[in-house]
């Protein structure tokens, strides 16, 4: 941990549990970022592996939310850039 | 270097070395264990819930060992230090994951509180740009 900044994604597998004739393995993402002086982790679901009668499925688990949040997030942040933008070419313009 | 500066050293040393373990379980998080919940079963059905974690952490610190810094603080006496940290944990949850007999299903869990809350921000971000870029165009046309 005291190296410099490091970022990475790992995927971890959990343990199987079996259900039925289905064996569920699942599977989570994370985000794992740390510096010198601290460091953060996020970490999601990413899917869900299914075992029935000898096939194998791989179920994603979509985050609708997260998406969701970050398209509004950046979308309010490109309309902002995109009329400043404009508002100094205009000034630029008229000077 | 003197004996209050050793001690000064090795305790900030000591600080250090207890936030990077600290670190080192903030990083045990990135588990699939600690993300899926225990399996429930209701009948024929068994549910497994699915959540997003977050973690973070942060520490700092400083050590004064110069004589000028410390007969700048008017005191007598060897070096001084001190530090602080802080962190945040936050979970949501963001699908269920349903086993019955006829197959896996997974649904996502919508959270309209936060997408409510982030869009009004939004608005109210955009609203005041474009508030402040009017009276700039006014000001300066």
């Amino acid at each position: 941990m005291r190296g410099g900044p490091v970022i990475e994604w790992r995927d971890a597998w959990g343990s199987p549990m079996t259900v039925g004739d289905s064996t569920i393995t699942p599977v989570a993402r994370s985000l794992v970022t740390h510096w010198p002086g601290g460091g953060s982790v996020w970490s999601g679901p990413a899917a869900v592996i299914v075992e029935r009668e000898g096939r194998t499925e791989r179920i994603p688990v979509a985050n609708l939310n997260g998406r969701i949040l970050w398209a509004m997030r950046v979308g309010a942040a490109a309309l902002i850039a995109a009329w400043i933008v404009k508002g100094r070419r205009r000034r630029d313009s008229n000077d | 270097m003197t004996e209050g500066h050793d001690h000064a050293v090795e305790t900030t040393d000591k600080a250090h070395e207890r936030a990077a373990e600290v670190l080192a379980d903030l990083v045990s998080v990135a588990s699939a264990d600690r993300v899926y919940s225990e399996p429930v079963v209701a009948g024929d059905r068994t549910i497994i819930t699915a959540a997003e974690i977050h973690t973070g952490m942060g520490f700092g610190y400083g050590l004064a060992t110069g004589a000028r810094r410390v007969a700048s603080w008017g005191r007598e006496g060897g070096p001084r230090g001190g530090g602080g940290g802080g962190g945040q944990a936050t979970g949501r949850p963001v699908a269920v994951v349903t086993i019955d007999p006829d197959g896996v299903h997974v649904q996502p869990v919508w959270d309209r509180t936060k997408i409510v809350v982030t869009a009004l921000t939004g608005l109210g971000a955009i609203g005041l740009t474009l508030m402040r870029l009017r009276r700039a165009a006014r000001l300066h046309p």
